[in-house]
């Protein structure tokens, strides 16, 4: 499988760490100058150059034991503690976002869109401190360098691993169950209309190419209609769709690429 | 046209990997094999035609106390050969035949896999059976590892690594019961989308080669001389597999195709994909005018499911069944 997910990992699963840590410190009134800290301090151990290096070598995948103890040092990297049941919980809802984003991704190219999302609130968080903030900008530098030029198959590939990875994880998430995105029983919900993404054509068109039989250009009416007929016999049918998809969002995705 | 069976229980839910399901028919016994690969473990399901029996096998990957993320299986499929039937399973470290019960392993290849990963992943995707002894496996270079096969015995043999595609092997299917005479019975599939179409023998001999448009082909078969392909846009193609033309071009799903499969006898095509969506489709050739048609005939929904195997369990296309990720079940549907 893919040797390329670690970096994706931590970038996604830290950055929805940091988005839950942002919120439980803003419910607990803690103060602003305290929260700032307990931010940039994780982010800045997060986005390190050493530590960010080592995640961009080729790795097979970590088991889910030493990527939640890399999560609860990182976390620790700052004055906050958590006790083990915090961390528990956290773990279960980062997984279980980050989860939702790759199994509805419409196409495994977006997991590099999916990552950059996260870049860019890390870097609202750090917005402040020069320091960190080019830190982040240059691990933003670093993934493009290594996953731009992946295939679609790679990135399907790498996708491929991160759902062995979420394999059999239905932890219920109160947003998600609230927004009917997850089922009671844990599952996703897969939609079957909306648009079909960017590089995909709506389903519903059989296209049948028929061989042109070779001929010769003569001067002559009967040979002439007869070469007509041929011609006509290129044809395109077309069936309705079944679907309701239909192409909105393509041009934002589309341009989303050039980013 | 058809209507939902009893689903046959798992012991894991299946991976999201390409032809996420093996089914082999044993009429002698009145049973039915079913394989699902769950990360580095190949589920195995022996049912009875009467639906009253059930039993189950696990094998494991080699070297399985390795940490489970080294060892994953990329495909467990059933090779079908005059003298024998066996299973293979291809894996992150190699290669695994067993007898087609899974009852012994007749054969290993090791990749070579580097002390260090490098930034190429190494491991082994596309099997199939060639008439008359061969087992054709795909590699992630592109390479294709071409196995001599005795009618019995594990006196298995390398005998020739074919080096054409440039990009991981997806799939590979073959036709030819050797019956009639083939022109070409292999196809192999890459993640450019790229075909290879190939004669069996001694030497394999490339016949044809028909270029992909950088979007991967993840699955492919090969019928009546038509090579049928589904891609990762949700489109199916249908070329003439020595000559390359383009018989017809299907915008079939809306997501991924992760499995597609014929029935020899009938002409039905099976095509299933992450938008939850298993569709049946026939095929008809006409040889006079040298064209083959395509009719979408039937839809089935697996709700909140990304499929990722489906295969039909005769050559009538009766039944068929289904797999998708996270799924502890194979969905059965047979005809009304």
């Amino acid at each position: 499988m893919s040797v390329r997910t670690l970096p994706l990992v931590f970038i996604n699963l830290g950055g929805e760490m940091l988005y839950i840590l942002d919120q439980r410190l803003e419910a607990h009134n803690t103060s602003e100058d305290n929260s700032e800290k307990v931010m940039n301090d994780i982010i800045r151990t997060m986005f390190s150059k050493p530590f960010m290096d080592e995640l961009l070598k080729p790795h097979q995948l970590y088991s889910h034991r030493t990527v939640k103890t890399v999560l609860t040092r990182l976390a620790h990297a700052s004055i906050m503690r958590l006790n083990p049941a915090s961390i528990d919980r956290l773990y279960e809802l980062m997984i279980m976002a980050f989860k939702y984003q790759v199994f509805l991704c419409p196409r495994p190219k977006d997991l590099l869109l999916i990552s950059y999302n996260h870049i860019d609130t890390i870097r609202e968080f750090v917005k402040d401190t020069p320091v960190i903030m080019n830190q982040v900008d240059e691990t933003h530098r670093k993934i493009i360098e290594v996953y731009s030029c992946l295939s679609e198959g790679e990135f399907q590939l790498l996708r491929q691993t991160l759902l062995v990875f979420f394999q059999d994880m239905h932890v219920r998430v109160s947003l998600f169950l609230k927004n009917q995105v997850q089922n009671p029983n844990g599952r996703f919900s897969l939609s079957t209309s909306g648009p079909v993404p960017h590089g995909g054509d709506v389903p519903g068109l059989i296209r049948i190419c028929e061989e042109l039989t070779c001929f010769c250009l003569i001067q002559d009416e009967q040979v002439a209609s007869e070469l007509a007929r041929i011609a006509g016999q290129f044809a395109e049918r077309e069936e309705q769709p079944e679907n309701s998809n239909s192409n909105k969002g393509d041009d934002l995705l589309a341009m989303m690429d050039d980013l | 046209m058809y209507h939902k069976e009893k689903s046959i229980q798992i012991k894991n839910s299946a991976s999201a990997l390409y032809n996420n399901l093996g089914v082999l028919r044993i009429a002698p016994r009145r049973l039915t094999y079913f394989t699902v690969v769950h990360a580095n473990v190949v589920n195995m399901v022996s049912a009875s035609w009467d639906g009253l029996n059930y039993s189950h096998r696990q094998l494991q990957s080699k070297e399985p106390n390795v940490a489970t993320s080294t060892s994953l299986i990329m495909q467990a499929a059933f090779c079908v050969l005059p003298s024998r039937d066996l299973l293979v399973v291809t894996s992150q470290k190699g290669i695994q035949m067993y007898e087609s019960d899974g009852s012994i392993m007749v054969y290993w290849h090791a990749l070579d896999t580097p002390e260090t990963p490098t930034a190429q992943a190494v491991f082994a995707r596309g099997i199939s059976a060639v008439w008359e002894n061969y087992i054709c496996v795909g590699v992630s270079s592109g390479a294709i590892l071409v196995f001599d096969v005795p009618s019995k015995g594990s006196n298995i043999t390398l005998s020739e690594v074919l080096e054409e595609h440039k990009e991981s092997i997806t799939d590979m299917a073959s036709e030819c019961s050797g019956s009639q005479e083939c022109i070409a019975d292999l196809v192999s599939a890459d993640d450019g989308g790229n075909l290879c179409v190939w004669k069996s023998g001694e030497e394999f001999q490339l016949l044809n080669k028909i270029p992909g448009f950088d979007m991967s082909c993840s699955s492919v078969k090969l019928w009546k001389g038509t090579v049928v392909a589904g891609y990762g846009t949700g489109q199916i193609r249908l070329y003439e597999a020595v000559t390359g033309i383009l018989h017809a071009e299907v915008n079939a799903h809306a997501r991924w195709i992760y499995s597609l499969d014929i029935a020899p006898f009938s002409g039905l095509l099976l095509t299933a994909a992450e938008d939850s969506l298993v569709r049946v489709w026939h095929l008809t050739m006409t040889p006079e005018t040298n064209s083959v048609e395509i009719a979408h005939l039937h839809n089935e929904c697996v709700t909140d499911t990304q499929i990722c195997g489906a295969r039909f369990c005769d050559s009538d296309g009766y039944a068929f069944a289904v797999t998708g990720y996270d799924l502890s079940e194979i969905i059965r549907y047979t005809q009304t």
